[in-house]
């Protein structure tokens, strides 16, 4: 007979589960080594082949085709600092690459730069040491 | 030997292992579930052969029982929507059907008013109750294996405990 005072909990713990039938142990898992050879012996599920197929997709992707994609066009930003660009001379980067397409020799890029310079009026000149001497006196 | 070879070998000691973990917990569960001895092994050797099936990634689960518990269910309730036999518990005089052969109690008289307090809960609440007094689980485990948050299991465990402390006295004071 239970006893009102018991709490359930106390109550349900004085019951316990009837042991399992001797045997079935074996049974069921030499059923599973049985069917197993059926199975192909698979522990590669097709599910499982489909995620690691899509995860091998997606790291390519991430690899070599979102690289490729954000360095077009703006790969100079990236090899080359602000500081760089600004400390380089226009006038010479320009004569380099025309030289370079051209296949003219250093002396005559030297040459071509000068001749450049002379012919560009509103490029800031550089201060000769002259006028900082007027301005002194 | 093959490297499948190998693997095959580390899977059965892996099922081995889980067997003896909670084999004859799943058993038990499914006798309650199902109401039946022959039933419960024709589903509990399905759910084994799931968890073969799921080979290497058994190594992952984090929670076994919950997991092994799921699957159990999962296999239950597919047996029983095939048999079409979600009814034939309530038709053994207001008892559970196979309760008195899958519980020990101090005394047959009280394994049978539990039978039928049990019976007289909902499915969701006495499950909760099954899995909680009878196999074992904690909280977070019934609530992986339900598919419910663990407050879910927490107030439905409560609310059938009530009812079954409810069923239960009112039989007493009856007698």
């Amino acid at each position: 007979m239970m006893h009102s005072d018991e709490t359930m909990e106390r109550r349900l713990a004085r019951f316990r589960r009837s042991p399992a039938p001797p045997g079935l142990k074996a049974k069921i898992l030499g059923e599973c080594r049985r069917r197993a050879p059926e199975n192909g012996g698979r522990w590669m599920t097709p599910r499982l082949w489909m995620i690691l197929a899509a995860e091998c997709l997606a790291f390519l992707f991430l690899v070599f085709v979102v690289p490729g994609r954000r360095a077009k066009g703006t790969f100079a930003e990236f090899s080359v600092s602000p500081e760089a660009v600004a400390a380089a001379d226009p006038l010479s980067m320009e004569v380099e690459i025309i030289g370079e397409d051209s296949g003219l020799s250093d002396g005559e890029k030297a040459r071509l730069a000068r001749r450049l310079s002379l012919g560009r009026a509103e490029e800031p000149r550089p201060e000769r040491p002259s006028s900082l001497k007027d301005w002194e006196e | 030997m093959a490297a499948g070879s190998i693997i095959m070998e580390r899977m059965k000691d892996r099922l081995e292992e889980l067997y003896d973990r909670c084999g004859e917990r799943l058993y038990h569960y499914l006798f309650l579930k199902l109401g039946s001895a022959g039933d419960a092994e024709d589903v509990l050797q399905e759910v084994f052969m799931r968890l073969s099936g799921a080979g290497l990634r058994l190594r992952f689960v984090r929670r076994l029982d919950a997991f092994a518990f799921k699957i159990a269910r999962n296999e239950a309730l597919r047996f029983l929507g095939r048999r079409k036999a979600r009814d034939v518990r309530r038709l053994d005089g207001g008892l559970l059907p196979g309760f008195a052969e899958a519980v020990e109690g101090p005394d047959p008289a009280e394994v049978r008013d539990l039978s039928t307090a049990l019976a007289g809960l909902p499915e969701a609440q006495r499950e909760v109750i099954v899995l909680r007094y009878f196999e074992g689980l904690s909280f977070k485990d019934i609530a992986g294996a339900c598919g419910i948050s663990e407050n879910t299991a927490s107030s439905r465990c409560r609310y059938g405990l009530d009812k079954l402390r409810a069923i239960l006295e009112g039989r007493h004071d009856a007698f």
